[in-house]
């Protein structure tokens, strides 16, 4: 598809039947409130074929514990859990309040905790939505009519499109649907078409360069650190060099006779000999 | 007798195909393993190959069950290991003993090679009858690694203290209830482990809010860290429930 699609679908498609494979996400409804139930979506979830994108579409409470947050965040380590660039998509059905509750708070500081500075907490309104993205797979008409509006209108060219799903043959209706506006476009505006597919991969290859720049930065932050850590213990080598060649070299018998004798001349303490828990050198 | 084991490996560097391979030439039979990959690393962005683009192409053995995760450089190996150790919980697995790796390679280590040698011996097949019979014949064998990364922080040049009596490591000890007998710990993050005592564990002590704690990014260990801390606690929190540290 030229835009991103969520299928919004209920936890139980993922434990009655396999989801079918789908070119876009699926933003899994769970019960974060319940740690039963968000821990039995975990397993159904880590069922889900590695190539399939998924996310998590939660119902936000006025409270979410540290505890809680993490139990989300847990799914945020499934290779396959949407990012948007490094931001994690979590999407909430909400009414606008919520945002600004303690539980947006929490999510945000306990990813950042998480090294996810930049999560994307998005909350959308299932029953009402200005911009019209999102539509039932029960209404076919709807579905058309949004996918045409989206294809013509290139502002919203990056904008995702969520159908909400509870069966797996509304998916596989939606999708049928998607596809053939999609060619009915294409037949229509073939020139078009095909600026919109290279400004598609353009964009991706733009992500992932810019991924890989800040990468870049960061392994070179690294190496200036072990350089420096390698240039103050250039004594150190030479040193490793003159063990190994004046006592690493001698047969073990030698060495551990040497052992012996430390502990004669008091150089080493008795009991470190047959126990490894006591401090073995007095200096 | 079968022995259940889970395998924790934690990837910076990618080329996850060598690394398959390396486990198929290394154990046999079924087994879990867990894997976590680092989204955020150069090293993997620069290789067309990755796991994190799906596991299509690749060549698993099928008596493996592999749990892949994925995530940012937090608490370096440790605490890409917190999140496998989360996962293995999560999907309520069971197994006799856990082998904690991770692909070794410490760049500002004057004997980098060397050392990796040495961590990874406990891997080999060569040595699995030796290190199944320390935890066999002995109940008390809580952790099997290499000899040579057993190490007591007492003898520790670097940092003396930091790890030993100051108010930090103090705290962490109290917070989690953690009292070592003795100051011996395994360098490196590379261990057998008796599963049960991690089991318990982080049943008690969530393994991702100790994650949140770490700090992020390739941090050495010139600087007292909670990362490099939790590179002795793991091992002490075995020692301190009365189990020894064995090498081979």
């Amino acid at each position: 598809m030229l835009f991103p699609v969520c299928y919004i679908v209920p936890l139980n498609l993922c434990q009655q039947s396999s989801l079918p494979l789908v070119s876009g996400t699926y933003a899994i409804e769970v019960d974060h409130s319940d740690e039963a139930s968000l821990l039995s979506a975990y397993q159904q979830i880590s069922k889900l074929p590695i190539q399939q994108s998924f996310c998590l579409f939660i119902r936000p409470t006025n409270e979410l514990s540290k505890r809680q947050a993490d139990d989300i965040i847990a799914f945020f380590f499934f290779p396959n859990y949407f990012k948007a660039g490094q931001k994690p998509l979590l999407l909430s059905e909400n009414n606008g309040a919520l945002k600004d509750s303690s539980f947006g708070e929490m999510m945000l500081q306990q990813a950042k905790e998480h090294g996810y500075h930049q999560q994307e907490l998005k909350f959308i309104n299932t029953n009402t939505n200005p911009a019209n993205t999102i539509c039932k797979t029960s209404n076919g008409f709807a579905i058309s009519q949004t996918v045409r509006r989206l294809l013509q209108d290139s502002s919203s060219f990056t904008e995702m499109l969520y159908i909400k799903a509870d069966r797996v043959e509304d998916i596989l209706n939606a999708q049928s649907i998607l596809n053939q506006e999609e060619q009915v476009f294409k037949e229509q505006n073939p020139r078009l078409y095909g600026f919109m597919v290279k400004n598609k991969e353009l964009t991706a290859s733009v992500e992932r360069f810019e991924h890989m720049v800040e990468a870049a930065g960061q392994e070179l932050q690294s190496q200036a650190a072990h350089m420096k850590v390698l240039r103050s213990s250039s004594q150190a080598t030479h040193l490793q060099h003159y063990y190994n060649n004046e006592y690493e070299v001698l047969p073990s018998w030698y060495k551990q006779f040497g052992h012996v004798l430390k502990v004669v001349l008091g150089k080493r303490s008795f009991r470190s000999l047959f126990n490894d828990n006591v401090k073995k050198y007095k200096q | 007798m079968n022995v259940k084991f889970s395998i924790y490996f934690h990837n910076y560097y990618g080329n996850d195909q060598q690394w398959l391979s390396y486990f198929s030439s290394q154990f046999s039979g079924a087994y879990n393993l867990f894997y976590n990959c680092v989204s955020g690393s150069y090293s993997r962005l620069s290789q067309a190959a990755n796991f994190s683009n799906g596991l299509n192409g690749y060549s698993i053995d099928k008596a493996i069950n592999l749990v892949v995760k994925q995530s940012l450089n937090k608490g370096k190996d440790i605490g890409g290991k917190l999140i496998l150790m989360d996962a293995y919980l999560k999907l309520g697995i069971k197994s006799d003993y856990i082998l904690l790796l991770h692909d070794k390679h410490s760049p500002y280590h004057n004997q980098n090679e060397q050392w990796q040698k040495e961590l990874f011996r406990i891997a080999q097949k060569e040595y699995r009858q030796t290190i199944l019979d320390l935890f066999e014949k002995d109940s008390q064998v809580g952790i099997v690694a290499a000899q040579k990364a057993i190490r007591n922080e007492a003898d520790n040049d670097q940092n003396r203290d930091a790890y030993i009596d100051t108010e930090f490591i103090q705290t962490l000890k109290k917070d989690y209830s953690i009292n070592p007998p003795g100051l011996q710990y395994v360098a490196g993050t590379m261990f057998w482990v008796r599963a049960s005592i991690f089991e318990d564990f982080f049943s008690m002590y969530s393994p991702l809010s100790i994650r949140a704690q770490l700090e992020e990014g390739n941090v050495l260990d010139d600087e007292p860290t909670i990362t490099h801390a939790w590179e002795r606690l793991l091992s002490w929190l075995v020692t301190s429930k009365g189990y020894k540290i064995k090498g081979i």
